[in-house]
């Protein structure tokens, strides 16, 4: 069985970022955007920004139901991969073909 | 207090420990000029690569620290540009040259310091041409003039394709086929130009001029711009470019065959001489005499002195009863302003250049 | 020495020959003009404000002047004038001095990048400011006109300027611009106001400009620390709410509403959200009943 590629932040050195309660505000050096992102979103990004050398997909699931106090990580499954899809489109987040 | 010379801008640009004493007289003159040539980032990177910046007065700096920043910006935001064009052309499989500002900021020489950028200007082989605004088409570029009489106007005449505008990030792109216009006497073969260029490490693909031809670029486009708009800005940085430069020997050697050979000799002539002559660019005098070669015969040489000098020198007028020369500034906006800003920002619409 | 020091002799002398130098918060503007509207107006709404000097330093000479040709005597025309400025379109003389005010605002707006700029008004008390960012159709000078009637102190009304080092509000106190409907209603609300002549029919419709308060005027370089971040809505016949606003959401609207914030990179994002963070937010929402929002902006400065 192949192994998913892992997911990275395309810049981490690039980011800075303020969480007030559960929101997360970034502002991304290398394409100069500010993103606003629902409390999932900046679970994943954090959690994608304290892994830089790049995280699996169910590893990443387990540290974002970690953090939001989840019981069973499977449940966030599409929740997760619909934020990564977007935050790949924002230029946030990566999936490099190992 | 006394009045400031006529070449308050140039000589403070040129040696800027002029401005270190407290009682510097000049300052509200030398920030308006400064200004108005689109030279105040330039005035402030020269101050703080000297560390005199935190010398100036409080009032003068706050504008110089302001151009800082923008000029910073731009440059910030021309980089990212850069490389997502780069990215749109990666299949055009042949070396795109940038030219003007973002050629000195990518391959990082001397015009670049402080420089303000107004767009980001491409040489591409001619036969590339369509495929390049394909693709930058299928990357979010449009073009700006819509009107068909402006579309053939451009592509019928000019060397370049009508300013194609990115629809989400607003940044410009002029997308070039030759330095100058087709209507111009002078045609400089393109090929040339292309198979001297310097490719840069980054981004992978694109190029610079060899340093000739990008001095002698330098010295094309100060003429060919109608209204002198930029003529001083222009010619700093051909002074910046020719001090860099002018230090190999080997340089000065190739530079006027090379602008015999491009056909620009003249017009490398007129910015040697004013270059030495505002900004005192210490240049071989053997390369002075030869290239008044170029000149044009009497009675057109004086003639064209007389219209260069004031075109060159930014002077500013008593009390703003003057227009600067400045692009529209949405052209040289980088900024990621939400539109209804972008409207205010112009100070209303009534403040507006209706240019379209 | 202030504007109204002078006779309107002396301000027209001083307009039409070297120009006269007015001091606005941490800048000086040199305004040269012939038009008789524009000296009018000045002696109006800038009378508090100081002189400057001729020794000290000017950050804008711009000027409103008639625009040549024939065209003159048909339908007179000014245009304003600015080193460095895009050349701009022409409009009628009639609205010469709205013309100089959209002008210095355009000045601060495209060259003052040593702050983070948000258009947004600003009053202070107690040392807090009171930012209200600006989606058109908010209300903003409006309320900022009737906050400063019942004592706000008025930093800005346009322009809120943030200094990048201290992250404090350093204030820019001009004449407040009022449209259409406002015009009126803060004419009842505050019937002491001065105002400027109305000028109809310009882009944004019926304009006059009210004279900032002494007080406010005199107090220009006294700076405000972060207080609180307020999103108007006006709405005709909605009841006066306050209600708090998530920092995040906050922070997105002020960015919203940021002149050179994308300038700043990096750092413009720290700034910002300092602010925010230093600031308490709200979303507002009014029906015209400038009483209960005054109560509740007060209310809400009201120490615990």
């Amino acid at each position: 069985m192949s192994r998913a590629a892992p997911w990275r932040a395309v810049a981490p050195q690039a980011i800075a970022w303020r969480e007030w309660d559960d929101e997360l505000v970034v502002y991304d050096d290398a394409t100069g955007n500010t993103h606003h992102l629902a409390p999932l979103g900046g679970k994943v990004l954090i959690a994608l920004l304290t892994h830089p050398s790049g995280i699996e997909l169910p590893a990443l699931l387990q540290v974002v139901a970690d953090a939001a106090g989840i019981p069973d990580a499977r449940l966030l499954a599409p929740n997760v991969e619909e934020a990564l899809t977007e935050m790949a489109g924002l230029e946030l987040a990566a999936c490099d073909p190992a | 207090m006394p009045s400031p010379p006529a070449d308050l801008l140039a000589e403070t640009l040129g040696d800027v420990s002029a401005v270190g004493s407290d009682r510097y007289p000049h300052w509200e003159e030398l920030v308006r000029r400064a200004r108005e040539a689109n030279l105040l980032g330039t005035l402030a990177w020269r101050l703080e690569a000297r560390g005199l910046l935190d010398e100036v007065p409080e009032a003068p700096r706050r504008h110089l620290v302001g151009a800082s920043v923008e000029s910073k910006a731009q440059q910030r935001a021309v980089r990212r540009e850069v490389r997502e064009i780069a990215r749109a052309l990666r299949p055009l499989g042949s070396s795109v040259v940038l030219l003007k500002g973002a050629a000195y900021l990518l391959a990082q020489l001397p015009p670049a310091g402080g420089r303000l950028l107004s767009d980001i200007d491409i040489l591409v082989p001619k036969s590339k041409l369509p495929e390049a605004e394909s693709l930058l088409m299928q990357s979010g570029f449009v073009t700006t003039h819509h009107h068909p009489d402006d579309q053939r106007y451009y592509r019928k005449w000019m060397h370049e394709l009508p300013p194609m505008q990115h629809v989400k990030r607003l940044t410009v792109l002029d997308v070039h086929h030759a330095i100058v216009p087709e209507t111009a006497r002078a045609h400089p073969d393109s090929a040339l130009l292309l198979d001297a260029a310097i490719p840069l490490a980054d981004p992978p693909g694109f190029a610079v001029l060899a340093p000739t031809d990008m001095v002698v670029h330098c010295a094309t486009h100060l003429f060919h711009d109608e209204e002198f708009r930029h003529a001083p800005r222009d010619l700093v940085d051909f002074d910046a470019l020719v001090r860099h430069f002018g230090v190999d020997d080997a340089f000065w050697t190739a530079l006027l065959s090379r602008a015999d050979e491009l056909e620009l000799g003249r017009m490398l002539h007129y910015a040697l001489r004013w270059s030495s002559r505002i900004h005192r660019t210490p240049i071989p005098v053997e390369v002075l005499e030869a290239a008044a070669g170029f000149a044009p015969a009497f009675p057109v040489r004086p003639l064209m002195d007389s219209l260069l000098g004031p075109a060159l020198r930014p002077t500013s007028a008593r009390a703003a009863t003057r227009w600067a020369r400045r692009a529209l500034y949405v052209r040289g906006h980088w900024l990621k302003m939400p539109p209804h800003l972008l409207a205010w920002h112009l100070a209303s619409k009534a403040l507006r250049h209706d240019e379209e | 020495m202030i504007v109204g020091d002078l006779s309107p002799v002396d301000i027209r002398q001083r307009l039409e020959g070297p120009g006269l130098r007015i001091t606005l918060g941490p800048l000086v503007a040199e305004i040269w003009s012939t038009s008789r509207l524009v000296q009018s107006a000045v002696e109006a709404v800038y009378a508090g404000h100081p002189i400057s000097d001729s020794g000290e330093f000017a950050d804008f000479h711009v000027a409103v002047r008639s625009t040549g040709g024939i065209r003159r005597w048909l339908k007179p025309l000014v245009e304003f004038g600015f080193d460095g400025a895009p050349p701009v379109q022409p409009l009628p003389a009639g609205q010469a001095f709205p013309l100089l005010e959209w002008g210095l605002n355009w000045c601060v707006a495209s060259h003052c990048h040593q702050y983070l700029m948000i258009h947004a008004a600003v009053v202070e008390r107690a040392g807090r400011a009171l930012v209200l960012p600006a989606p058109p159709g908010s209300g903003k000078s409006t309320l900022c006109a009737a906050l400063v009637a019942r004592g706000w102190r008025l930093l800005s009304d346009e322009m809120t300027l943030i200094d990048v080092d201290r992250g404090d509000v350093i204030p820019l106190p001009r004449p407040i611009s009022l449209k259409n409907r406002s015009i009126d209603i803060i004419g009842r609300f505050w019937p002491d106001a001065i105002m400027s002549a109305v000028v109809h029919d310009t882009i944004k419709g019926s304009i006059a400009h009210v004279r900032p308060p002494l007080a406010s005027v005199d107090r220009s370089t006294e700076r405000a620390v972060p207080g609180w971040i307020v999103l108007p809505r006006y709405k005709p016949d909605v009841a006066t709410k306050l209600e708090p606003l998530s920092k995040g959401a906050a922070f997105m609207q002020v960015l919203a509403n940021a002149f050179n914030y994308s300038m700043h990179g990096r750092r413009g994002f720290e700034v910002l959200a300092d602010f925010v963070d230093a600031s308490e937010s709200f979303e507002f929402s009014y029906g015209g009943d400038l009483e209960a929002a005054i109560d509740a902006f007060d209310t809400l400065a009201r120490p615990l």
